[in-house]
């Protein structure tokens, strides 16, 4: 297994390669993963440019990997024989940068809100992110940013206000390490053909069987009374049958938009009326799904029928993916996924 | 036991340049009990884990050709340099020089014997559990078991004459038709060529019509259409029908999509059969497997290597098409589902499962250009294509969708007519909008019917009824209505709306209707839609393609090991003569025909285990069932397996 590393300029101009013996590298969904490495304390003056904080890096593996991309940042601890590295994923640049103040969107759909809060920031200086044709669909929201961390703003566009996902990829091209924000409706595909399996390439699985579960949400928004303030009832009568009704509100002070508060609402039932089945597994690259043939975001079969009451035989999706080279294993963060 | 050869060398051990030996038997990995405590009791073996540290015992190997000695040295350091970490096969045999079995195993380290009397080296050899799961010497010749199904419930012995369980291959081969299941079916390539992705896409796969009628006369469908199925990469999908029985009948199914920009072919590309081909462009969007046309030719590919933009593992003509000539420049344009839709089958009935809702637009007028909207929406229920709206101040204005007018307008139904209605304003300025979107982007929103009424008292307040178009989210003026001329009157209302003259392309429409005012309680006034057809942008709609008729065998069947009880099903609709592959010991499913994976054809019966189907040692009874089955021709591939 091999890890060509590729170092660029705050601006993306590459600079050159280094050898850095990386411990973990780490992707996520609709977050900012992180890689770790260490280099040995010989010669270092040569590394201080292209190691510089804020510089970018390029991780491209010849095990069927993607590529990844992100910025190098602290920490960096110095210790006896080496020094350790840390980089963050292209989400980082969303971290470094702030939208403006009174920035006002009106009927703004989550992916024009993220194109636009990208924009105005790269109109201020650029963020080393362009900013792929998002996913305009959805319903409308009304939003008002105030300094709001764009990675914030990003997380809260998909999570409270859709379920859609957010992710930048990076790749090389002209010189440049480039990083291009995306929002989707959702990342990944569905494969059918391939599986992981117990025992075959996955092992040491957990599982876990999450709450809290809510099925009936209040999302309250904003109003001087309550005669006036709008609030959203969502509710799951499923769930309430099978585990008795579990109530829960959430005050959104900033939301006064009926449809927006009732989004808001349906995001949470979503995410809390039934247990969420969180899995980590330890794949290798082994038939019947090799590392090339999912990424994350991805859903796909898992077949682990020593884990549940009738076996943990379902479909998954892959939340978040870490790569260890020394062992050149993935440990996968997957959930239960009906397609 | 003998060493035979260590990567293919096998001067190893031919006694004239080296001898070599294992320096003592092979004993069995030393595995680890899990163990599950308990409270007052012993724990129990909840399973067994094999060790990480397993190593086949030394070999040894003594230079006989001491003349050349520098020679044999660089040779063993050759061979047994282990810094790629590739595993190679030592291949062993009985004192006689029969049964020869292998194992692959990472070479650690060789290490010169210090004060031996000759010249001597000792190596240490790691297994690879990639191989065998349980670090076993396999035969390295392929022990083959043919067998024809004739008839459902037919039995044959399958003979594991090794020391220990194998893991065959089994591949089967349909060779005349089944009586029974889906006779028919047509590959349907889908492009999805909009730079965005999208989620649950409602998608005509007919492509603008299939002529179902002419298929009911010729006694190959159902009238009702209970038999038309459609598969999606192995797998049954919902399906919606529109116009069932006619010469147009639409086929709907939702599918997800990745945007995933074509390529271009580097050199032209003959008929013929081709390792690989290369692109220009980036391919690093493409699956690691998959399909992907050109022309009217699909190719499927087993893996690729994006730095040189090549596709690996060709099957030339795939799905049924013909392979053809391209010329260097051909678009190269991902397939990102094999679709199918099957049919033929007299005795199936088709329940539509309520997973998932159908799309809202007309299914039977509805192209995958033109979606004719009847009704617009339904309440709590998310239905494709659905129409949407916003209200800005809930107590000023509403769309009729929210319950609807009873004595201004009769409503058919809610969601029947979707607009927008205002009554009992104060001194504010209101807003509502009716809102469509499409991620392919919008040309005209054609309003077939509709109504307009004003009270009034509007006119002097002002009506403003604007429509927009969406480009990259940013709204732009793309018509208006005007004030109708009668107040206190239902009017009714058609009018085209042209987005393709905005700048850019519009993936979302609204229409609005503002008025301002302090007019009195019980004022209304409202727009709204009841038949809408909308043009959506047919460079981005799904290019699809209906291909010709196939026979098809539905494979439906419950292969069991009658000797051990296990039993696996396989259903998949393939080609007469075209093979299915099931790989055991890897827990694979390929079709041969064009080498794709299709896991889901094999499911596991009865409990958990961690091989589909063994073999045990001895004779193996195999039991195969298929209702109506053809004849199915059936191989079992396998290694025997030893201990040493």
């Amino acid at each position: 297994m091999a890890i060509n590393i590729v170092v660029g300029d705050a601006a993306g101009i590459i600079l050159g390669e280094i050898r850095v013996f990386m411990e973990q590298i780490v992707w996520r969904s609709n977050d900012v993963g992180q890689a770790v490495g260490v280099m040995p304390l010989v010669d270092v003056a040569r590394y201080q440019s292209l190691l510089r904080f804020g510089n970018t890096i390029l991780f491209q593996f010849d095990n069927g990997l993607p590529d990844w991309g992100g910025v190098l940042d602290t920490p960096r601890s110095w210790q006896a024989g080496h020094f350790q590295v840390n980089a963050y994923s292209g989400e980082h640049l969303l971290r470094l940068r702030t939208t403006g103040h009174n920035d006002v969107y009106r009927q703004y759909s989550v992916g024009d809100l993220f194109r636009s809060a990208i924009v105005a920031a790269n109109g201020v200086e650029f963020t080393g992110l362009n900013v792929a044709v998002p996913w305009y669909g959805g319903n409308v929201h009304d939003v008002d940013y105030h300094y709001k961390p764009l990675l914030d703003a990003a997380k809260e566009l998909t999570t409270d206000l859709s379920s859609a996902d957010f992710y930048v990829t990076a790749e090389e091209s002209g010189g440049l390490i480039r990083f291009t924000a995306h929002l989707d409706a959702r990342r990944g595909r569905d494969h059918q053909g391939i599986a992981l399996v117990d025992g075959r390439n996955i092992t040491d699985p957990t599982m876990d069987e999450q709450g809290p579960i809510v099925n009936h949400w209040f999302t309250v928004g904003a109003g001087s009374s309550w005669y006036t303030r709008y609030v959203a009832e969502t509710f799951d009568a499923v769930s309430e049958n099978l585990y008795r009704r579990r109530d829960d509100s959430s005050i959104e002070s900033r939301v006064s938009n009926s449809s927006m508060l009732e989004d808001i609402g349906e995001q949470k039932l979503a995410a809390s009326s039934t247990p969420a089945t969180a899995v980590t597994l330890r794949a290798i690259d082994q038939e019947p799904a090799r590392f090339a043939d999912y990424d994350v975001g991805d859903s796909l079969p898992v077949d682990i029928p020593r884990y549940g009451f009738e076996g943990f035989t379902t479909r998954v999706r892959v939340l978040g993916r870490e790569f260890v080279p020394s062992g050149g294993t993935c440990t996968l963060l997957v959930e239960e996924y009906n397609l | 036991m003998k060493i035979v050869s260590w990567d293919g060398h096998l001067e190893i051990n031919d006694g004239t340049n080296c001898e070599a030996l294992f320096k003592y038997s092979y004993g069995l990995p030393t595995l680890e009990a899990l163990t599950s405590e308990r409270h007052n009791a012993a724990p129990v073996i909840s399973g067994v884990k094999f060790p990480t540290d397993h190593m086949l015992p030394p070999l040894q190997i003594q230079v006989n050709n001491t003349a050349n000695q520098d020679t044999i040295r660089r040779w063993l350091h050759q061979w047994f340099d282990g810094k790629d970490g590739r595993a190679r096969v030592l291949i062993i045999a009985d004192d006689d020089g029969s049964n020869q079995r292998q194992i692959y195993a990472v070479p650690l380290s060789l290490i010169q014997i210090e004060g031996g009397a000759a010249y001597q080296f000792v190596v240490s050899l790691k297994p690879d559990g990639a191989y065998d799961p349980h670090y076993r010497f396999q035969s390295t010749a392929e022990t083959g078991e043919e067998w024809t199904v004739t008839a459902s419930g037919q039995t044959h012995i399958v003979a594991n004459e090794g020391e220990d369980e194998a893991y065959p291959v089994i591949r089967l081969t349909p060779t005349t038709a089944k009586a029974t299941g889906y006779t028919y079916r047509r590959w349907i390539p889908i492009k999805w060529r909009n730079p965005v992705g999208v989620a649950q896409y409602p998608v005509d796969i007919t492509g603008g019509g299939l002529n179902t009628a002419a298929l009911v006369t010729a006694g190959k469908m159902q009238a009702d259409g209970d038999d038309i199925m459609v598969q999606v990469n192995g797998s049954l999908v919902n399906r919606w029908l529109g116009g069932m029985n006619t010469t147009a009948t639409k086929i709907w199914i939702p599918l997800s999509f990745q945007y995933v920009a074509p390529v271009t072919l580097v050199t032209s590309l003959g008929a013929g059969a081709v390792s690989y081909v290369e692109v220009s462009g980036d391919i690093s969007g493409f699956p690691s497997s998959g399909i992907f046309m050109i022309g009217t030719e699909a190719i499927q590919y087993t893996s690729k290597v994006d730095n040189k933009s090549q596709f690996v593992g060709i099957t030339r003509g795939a799905h049924g098409t013909t392979a053809a000539s391209h010329s260097p420049g051909a678009q190269v344009d991902l397939i990102q589902h094999s679709v199918y839709m099957l049919y033929g089958n007299s005795a199936v009935t088709y329940t539509q499962p309520t997973s998932t809702p159908q799309p809202i637009f007309n299914l039977a007028s509805s192209t995958n250009q033109v979606w004719v909207f009847n009704e617009f929406g339904e309440n709590a229920v998310s239905r494709m294509g659905a129409w949407s709206y916003y209200i800005a101040l809930t107590q000023y204005a509403r769309a009729y969708s929210v319950g609807g007018l009873s004595g201004e307008k009769g409503l058919v139904g809610v969601w029947d007519y979707l607009g927008i209605n205002y009554f009992s304003m104060s001194n504010v300025v209101s807003a509502a909008d009716v809102i469509f979107e499409n991620v392919c982007g919008i040309d005209t929103v054609n309003i077939t019917a509709g109504e307009l009424y004003r009270a009034d008292e509007v006119e002097s307040w002002g009506w403003e009824l604007k429509h927009y178009g969406f480009v990259d989210g940013v709204a732009q003026t793309a018509g208006s209505t005007a004030m109708p001329a009668s107040a206190n009157t239902l009017l009714g209302w058609t009018q085209t709306i042209n987005l393709t003259s905005l700048s850019g392309l519009a993936t979302r429409y609204s229409f609005a209707l503002r008025l301002r005012g302090t007019p009195g309680s019980g004022f209304y006034s409202f727009a709204g839609v009841n038949t809408v057809s909308v043009t959506l942008h047919s460079a981005n709609t799904p290019g699809v393609t209906m291909n010709g008729e196939l026979s098809n065998y539905p494979l439906a069947a419950t292969v069991t090991n009658t000797t051990t009880g296990d039993a696996i099903t396989v259903s998949f609709n393939m080609a007469i003569g075209q093979t299915l592959e099931i790989d055991v010991l890897n827990g694979t499913v390929t079709y041969l025909a064009d080498s794709s994976r299709q896991g889901q054809a094999v499911r596991r019966q009865g409990s958990a285990r961690p091989f589909w189907l063994p073999l045990v040692v001895g004779g193996n009874t195999i039991h195969f069932s298929d209702l109506g089955t053809g004849n199915v021709h059936i191989e079992f591939a396998f290694r025997e397996r030893y201990y040493v």
